[in-house]
């Protein structure tokens, strides 16, 4: 456990050094009254830090406990992850091409099938249902999902 | 006595079969939307006024304050069944709302948020007959420095929605702090932590945060585990009513969430999710349990669920008074009556008696239909969760997707939820508690900008937060707070420093 | 980049096949426009005035134009938010239009501080649609029955007289700066949220007065909560006789929020000619003018040319104003 507090709160005492150097950039004071735009950011990553720092000497004096149970995800677990963020990701940059609905459906027949194993005719069904059937459906209510090249999907 | 007798009128129109009609079709429509993702109250309500142009205007509004609480019930179903917020108010009801489901228990907690919603609403609408007038004239009082001090409680509040550690759960506090800093500034109008990127001009929106943090979170630790099964295994799912033991702890909660919904609701600048956010850090703060939090304990989801729907109807009070709306939606609600030719303010009472008064009654019969439609719908949703879960899990991204999207139009806001996932699993991975951060993203803001309104009123003088007397009150109130919270947290810290070095 | 000069090659080519065909589009409609909805996209939230009289417009236009218009809420930073978007992702092909602020617009091109990614020249104006009136209101109980009252005591009390705008860079901003700057005043300056915010305050005595437009005032001052001191119109406000302008008054400050329609730069010429005229007949449409008379909102059109000329008479008052803000 103490290998990976050291790293998670190592990350928290830079994000405090990164938010505090940011902070610099703003002014300190106001240009009437009160503290100014980079005023509460810079004391907030100086509390970021000493809150880190406090917790990685406590960690330090303090003998190394074991990890809990679980909590390095197995290789078949992992592999699930990594789909369904990779699955989310190439849907986010695809989208502004495809357009919804024709990402959507790819995204759905993916994840059905890699992660559901449902049989295809079932995938098929759903994925249609998730796709052009929402993009229908929002379309009453005017909320228009984005649309591909195509112009009209 | 006259009050009455204008309410009995009311609801004579408000009965009547067309008005009745309006009325459910808005609950039905509201609770439709408040499913749907990315349509929160606000936005459902804006796309529904073309419609009422066609209808008379005492229907319209009829209609339109239907959908307005039908939404904000509708909210809680996906925050419940998925662990996906609607929109902000619900927000807060993941966190018990949805273990309550993973136990088999989506029935209850749907059925305690249903009852405790219908006892909140009809307890503001009853204030907003009997009590309105003093009451806005005591919230015009509220200045930007008895705001500030307000939301200072709310921020101590913080330290209670600790788990374990009081350190992890500062520093979520301090993230979503430093997270709500991004955009604009509200001061000098320099953009901050911007890095030349137009969408985070606006900060970061709050709902991708969310359901990233809950929803596309959940889903990976899900995923990492099994997808096989389904999610409320055994258990009957259908009944709606809690446990005879939880009856008491509950009507308890649902009355401190109504006391609280209804004041802040009085309060124009407010917005529902800080009415549940702070109502549930209180239950947890007043319970003899606070450890159970966030493991589904029911007072968990009545409280808030009750504080919104108070804070719902609270907030039309100032509307019909001052002619001020208290929150976004209440502003398009607005924004409906000026088109239909009402305009808002003391003078409706007089001028539009027989309107003012129908539309209050349809008020009371309104969060009765919805009580109707929904108890025997609990079942009904509950059973979602029969679905395979390697199915529903697809569902469920879709349906983030549109909601992150559809919100404001952006796949920016698309990356930003999906970002958040990740996060949000690493930060339930390693034990960082989500509520504190989402608290402080919520009130950042507000905090800021009222604490430099305030300075500004009293050029720079910092005594002003003293020297006025509900402004102190809070301090002194935010202040205990502070030292019970760390009272209460003080041995706990040392039980796990002693644990520690026995390993 | 790439996307930016297959921009400006599909432009040219409009342009050139626009020349070829000129006498065909001599007729009021170009060919083929519109064929699918447009989209008006508003800096915004949902139920502002601004927001309520770009979904009036679009239910009217719809009509004329026989296509849907859409309204979409991109809100942020005073509309910045969506104008970065706009030009860099809208395509100029009218499909797309805008709503612009007048003169917010300018304060966030104009203001160093705000690091605009666009310019005036990345924007076609179409049409002018509504013009707000900036006044002047204090509550019922106020002191300051008169405009003199105020500019007097503000006088008086340097920077102690508490004066509402709703936001940096809002044309309310802009009204008391030039305020200031005409009757050499000094106001203690607070910026507010939204008018909602600005109202409550005003009423609760926690600001002494509040810069805002007429359009969101009504209300208050129709229930007698709050009294217009003046108006920064040329002519008095028609539902206000008894409000005098600041111009009786021998100041010339004439100031308002003016929202009107714009294209990409780069649209065919031919395409913002047919919607300019488009928006002209929906804003004589007797059903829209009534609504927007309800509303609250003051109707004032504006072709292409005017438009342009007024957008560019607001470039130096901005310009200046905000200068010295900053100064």
């Amino acid at each position: 456990m103490s290998r990976v507090n050291y790293i998670v709160w190592g990350v928290l005492l830079a994000f405090g050094a990164f938010v505090i150097r940011e902070s610099l950039n703003h002014k300190y004071y106001g240009s009437d009254f009160g503290p100014g735009p980079g005023f509460f950011s810079f004391w907030l990553g100086m509390l970021l830090m000493v809150l880190s720092l406090v917790q990685i000497v406590m960690i330090y004096r303090r003998p190394a406990e074991p990890l809990p149970d679980g909590f390095i995800p197995s290789r078949e677990g992992i592999k699930r992850m990594l789909s369904i963020m990779g699955a989310l990701t190439a849907s986010l940059f695809l989208m502004e091409y495809l357009g919804f609905s024709l990402t959507m459906m790819g995204f759905c027949i993916f994840l059905l099938r890699r992660l559901g194993r449902q049989p295809w005719w079932l995938t098929l069904v759903l994925a249609v249902a998730a796709s052009f059937g929402a993009t229908y459906l929002f379309g009453l209510l005017q909320v228009m999902l984005p649309k591909g090249f195509l112009g009209f999907i | 006595m006259e009050a009455f007798q204008h309410l009995m009128t009311g609801f004579a129109a408000a009965l009547s079969p067309m008005n009745l009609m309006f009325a459910t079709i808005g609950c039905v429509l509201g609770t439709l939307i408040g499913v749907l993702p990315g349509l929160g109250p606000a936005a459902g309500t804006a796309l529904l006024i073309p419609i009422t142009f066609k209808l008379e205007p005492t229907s319209a509004i009829i209609m339109l304050a239907a959908i307005y609480y039908g939404a904000m019930y509708g909210g809680t179903i996906t925050s419940v069944l998925i662990n996906v917020p609607g929109e902000a108010a619900s927000v807060v009801t993941c966190l018990d709302g949805y273990e309550m489901a993973k136990q088999g228990r989506a029935g209850a907690a749907l059925g305690i948020a249903a009852i405790g919603s219908f006892f909140g609403g009809t307890v503001a609408t009853f204030g907003l007959v009997l009590v309105a007038l003093p009451l806005t004239r005591f919230a015009l009082k509220f200045g930007p420095t008895e705001y500030f001090s307000l939301l200072l409680v709310g921020l101590t509040l913080v330290m209670g929605l600790a788990g374990k550690s009081l350190a992890k759960a500062l520093v979520m506090g301090i993230l979503g702090l430093i997270f709500s800093f991004v955009g604009v500034d509200p001061v000098e109008g320099a953009p901050r932590f911007t890095f030349g990127v137009a969408p985070l001009m606006d900060g970061i929106r709050f709902v991708p945060v969310v359901m990233g943090f809950f929803g596309i979170g959940e889903i990976l630790i899900n995923a990492e585990r099994s997808l096989t099964g389904v999610m409320a295994g055994e258990g009957k799912v259908s009944s709606f009513f809690p446990r005879r033991d939880e009856w008491r702890i509950s009507i308890t909660s649902i009355l401190r969430g109504t006391g609280l919904g209804f004041f802040l609701g009085l309060i124009p600048g407010t917005n529902s999710a800080v009415a549940s956010f702070m109502s549930y850090s209180i239950e947890r703060k007043v319970s003899s349990h606070p450890d159970k939090f966030g493991t589904g304990v029911i007072e968990g989801v009545a409280a808030p669920e009750t504080a919104n729907n108070a804070y719902a109807n609270a907030a039309l009070i100032p509307l019909f008074t001052l002619g001020i709306p208290g929150s976004p939606t209440i502003a398009i609600l607005m924004g409906a009556l000026i088109m239909n030719g009402l305009t808002p303010g003391p003078l409706l009472f007089s001028q539009h008696a027989a309107f003012v008064w129908a539309v209050i009654a349809s008020l009371y019969i309104g969060n009765i239909i919805l009580l109707i439609l929904n108890l025997p719908l609990v079942g009904w949703w509950a059973k979602l969760l029969k679905i395979p879960y390697n199915i529903l899990m697809v569902f469920i991204l879709v349906f983030c997707i549109i909601g992150a999207y559809s919100l404001n139009n952006s796949l920016f806001d698309v990356g930003m939820m999906i970002f958040c996932g990740l996060l949000g699993y690493l930060f339930k991975k390693l034990d960082f508690p989500l509520a504190p951060a989402i608290l402080t993203l919520i009130l950042g803001p507000l905090m800021e900008q009222s604490l430099r309104e305030s300075l500004s009123v009293s050029q720079g003088d910092f005594t002003i937060f003293f020297t006025r007397p509900i402004s102190l009150f809070f301090l002194i109130l935010a202040g205990v707070i502070m030292v019970t919270s760390a009272w209460q947290a003080w041995p706990a810290a040392i039980r796990e420093e002693s644990k520690g070095a026995e390993v | 980049m790439k996307k930016r000069r297959i921009q400006c090659l599909s432009v040219c080519l409009l342009l050139s096949l626009g020349l070829l065909w000129a006498p065909a589009w001599a007729a009021d409609k170009p060919k083929d426009y519109p064929n699918k909805p447009i989209t008006i996209q508003i800096g915004f939230g949902a139920g502002g005035s601004s927001d309520v009289g770009v979904r009036l417009l679009a239910d009217s236009l719809k009509k004329v134009i026989g296509q849907p218009v859409l309204a979409e809420n991109k809100p942020g930073a005073g509309s910045q938010v969506m104008l970065t978007d706009f030009k860099n992702n809208a395509k100029p092909d009218g499909y797309t239009m805008a709503l612009i602020n007048i003169p917010q617009l300018q304060t966030i091109v104009f203001d160093p501080t705000r690091k605009a990614l666009f310019s005036m020249k990345d924007f076609q104006p179409v049409a002018n649609h509504v013009q707000d009136p900036g006044a002047v209101l204090v509550r019922k109980e106020s002191p300051y029955k008169t405009l003199e009252d105020l500019l007097n005591d503000a006088k008086a009390r340097p920077g102690q007289v508490k004066a509402s705008t709703t936001g940096i860079g809002s044309d309310d901003h802009l009204a008391v700066l030039d305020v200031e700057r005409r009757a050499k005043v000094k106001f203690n300056t607070i910026h507010l949220k939204d008018t909602p915010t600005a109202l409550t305050r005003v009423l609760g005595g926690h600001t002494d007065v509040d810069f805002d437009n007429i359009g969101g005032f009504l209300p208050t001052v129709d229930s007698g909560l709050a009294r217009i001191l003046a108006v920064m119109m040329d002519q008095r406000y028609p539902d206000l006789p008894n409000v005098p302008t600041f111009k009786e008054r021998g100041f010339d400050l004439v100031s308002s929020s003016t929202r009107g329609y714009i294209f990409p730069a780069g649209t065919p010429m031919e395409i913002v000619r047919y919607m300019e005229q488009s928006i002209k007949k929906a804003m004589a449409d007797p059903e829209h003018m009534e609504r927007m008379k309800k509303a609250g909102l003051t109707l004032k059109f504006m072709g292409v040319e005017e438009f342009d000329k007024f957008l560019e008479s607001q470039n130096d008052r901005a310009k200046q104003l905000i200068a010295e803000y900053r100064k």
